[in-house]
């Protein structure tokens, strides 16, 4: 690591700060009624089905909610005057990338599921995108449906506030198996990036060996399944298939990144001959597609140890500053981290590889 | 450059292989489709016996499921973790620039040629007793520097590398990829519609 400590912290004049990882939450089932078609108002007005559930992370977990990001009246997230005072004007941040989490993979009926996509999608144009000219948003999928997924992004994949499609970490299948094609094509299609997130209620276990017990394993055993699908998308091929794709992984961390970069270089040169698509080491594939949010840090005991791993990524251009809002893991966000590197790194990682992700124009 | 007699041609027939030791190294002769070729049986990679691995057809694919293959029986892959080599090149597959596996030049000569030659003695190269009527492979090995065993014998029973053991050592994982240069994203992919929909002024 060359150059000295400098990332300064709210100092907008340091390049403008892009968060890539701000929560917008439904606040209920009511909110999304002007945006979804009749028979599904009345079927929730007299069934029991109430839509999805709106977030992966337990109700009053210390993680789920910073204090004070709950309003009056709703959950956590579902403020957009919050957001902006909590969030945008205090760090002054140019651009926020919205995640929101309501979960449409939860939902086993797919017209269900391709209805209340296009309902938060069009709830997210109208309630946040065109009040608040610095947010930007993901497209939710129903990503088990594929071909409806594609159809989705399709519909509103080019919106210019729209800059990602969200697509859970935790999935039904792989997303490098073949079923996926159609959505990956959409994806491309419209220029889009591949925001891959913390979570997933897909039905089967977060971890390959079965069940956890506990939100605790789930929750820091989920950097495997980050693994697994980057696994899944290079060896499968979605990459030289879909050559224009850009991954963002949210809310996975990082710090596990190098060693499985060595790991998988290392066997791809002897296992190569299943895949020959792999044209290439994975890791070079990786550093050229994908990109990964600081938040949650997964906290090296050192100032030393985490600028190694930060070394070790071998690119300065993969990592994304996020607040993770309203989710908590620093009292101080912009304090916790940037300030420890170098300042040229520090620099690429509030703004500058956020941009050149997800195709943001330079502040005039 | 010494020249040595390692095999009759028609002992290794198409698709073969015979490993020698010559001058103090352990050498694998593969034919293919009638050509001869020649490489060290040192891996690379950690020193495997290379030229003891399979081989197999060269695969490719651009995208994902379109197979191609050719080359059959053209890529030699070490014993020991199966890294791949062209026979042709000695270039591995994984880092063809930085990761290759000595080769030398293998030549098929009629024995009365080689009578001849070895009457007027061709330097470097090992005297008969030569039949007139088999073509023999002929292998070429430069001089070791610093050491003048190449010149000592066919089968000199020094066992493998000797004094080159330090040189691949020094290489074995330093020849690993090294860390590549920071990719940048394509151009083509920041093209994008949505600069109309700026960052607040
Ligand atoms: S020694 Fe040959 S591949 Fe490892």
């Amino acid at each position: 690591m060359q150059g000295s400590p400098g990332g300064s912290g709210a100092d907008a004049g340091a390049g403008g700060l892009i968060d890539c990882d701000v929560h917008n939450t439904v606040p209920r089932v009511e909110a999304l009624f002007p945006y979804l078609p009749p028979h599904w108002v009345e079927h929730v007005r007299q069934s029991v089905f109430k839509g999805a559930g709106a977030s992966y992370y337990p109700k009053n977990a210390p993680v789920a909610a910073r204090p004070g990001s709950v309003p009056p009246d709703g959950p956590a997230g579902s403020s957009l005057a919050l957001l902006r005072e909590q969030v945008l004007d205090p760090l002054g941040v140019e651009v926020a990338i919205l995640t929101c989490l309501y979960a449409i993979d939860s939902l086993h009926n797919p017209e269900a599921a391709a209805a209340f996509a296009s309902a938060v999608n069009d709830w997210q144009i109208a309630e946040w995108l065109d009040r608040e000219p610095r947010l930007r948003a993901s497209i939710v999928v129903p990503v088990q449906l594929p071909e409806l997924a594609a159809r989705e992004i399709d519909r509103v994949g080019d919106h210019p506030g729209f800059v990602q499609v969200l697509l859970p970490a935790r999935s039904e299948h792989p997303y490098g198996s073949r079923l996926f094609h159609p959505l990956w094509a959409a994806i491309a299609r419209r220029g889009l990036v591949a925001g891959i997130h913390f979570g997933g209620a897909p039905g089967n276990p977060p971890f390959p060996s079965g069940w956890p017990s506990y939100f605790f394993e789930e929750y820091a055993g989920m950097a495997q399944v980050f693994q697994s699908q980057l696994a899944s998308i290079v060896s499968e091929g979605v990459l030289d298939l879909f050559p224009t794709t850009r991954i963002a992984l949210i809310e996975g961390g990082f710090t596990w990144l190098p060693a499985f970069m060595w790991r998988f270089d290392k066997e791809w040169r002897n296992l190569r001959q299943l895949v020959p698509w792999v044209k290439r080491a994975p890791s070079a594939y990786l550093r050229e597609h994908v990109r990964l949010t600081v938040q949650p840090l997964d906290a090296p005991p050192t100032t030393e140890d985490l600028l190694d791993t930060i070394a070790q990524l071998g690119s300065d251009e993969l990592l994304l500053f996020a607040t993770d809002y309203p989710h908590r893991h620093a009292a101080d966000p912009l304090q916790a981290f940037l300030p420890h590197l170098p300042a040229a790194l520090a620099r690429k990682i509030r703004g500058e590889n956020a941009r050149a992700l997800y195709g943001l124009p330079r502040p005039a | 450059m010494a020249r040595y007699i390692v095999a009759t041609a028609d002992e290794i027939p198409p698709g073969g292989r015979k490993i020698v030791e010559v001058a103090g190294r352990s050498i694998g002769v593969f034919n293919l489709g009638g050509e001869f070729f020649a490489l060290r049986n040192r891996c690379p990679h950690q020193g495997g016996p290379l030229c003891e691995g399979k081989t197999f057809g060269l695969l490719q694919a651009r995208v994902p499921g379109a197979i191609e293959y050719s080359r059959p029986g053209e890529i030699l892959t070490c014993a020991w973790h199966g890294w791949e080599f062209d026979i042709r090149t000695g270039r591995s597959w994984c880092a063809p620039e930085r990761l290759r596996v000595r080769r030398y030049e293998v030549s098929v000569e009629p024995g009365d040629a080689l009578a001849a030659a070895a009457d007027a003695p061709a330097p470097g190269l090992v005297r008969g007793p030569y039949q007139a009527e088999p073509r023999y492979l002929v292998v070429e090995i430069a001089p070791e520097r610093g050491s003048n065993r190449a010149a000592s014998g066919a089968t000199s029973g020094h066992g493998r590398g000797g004094g080159r053991r330090g040189a691949f050592r020094r290489r074995g994982w330093s020849a690993a990829p090294t860390r590549p240069r920071p990719t940048r994203w394509r151009r083509r992919a920041y093209s994008s519609s949505r600069s109309s929909y700026g960052p607040p002024r």
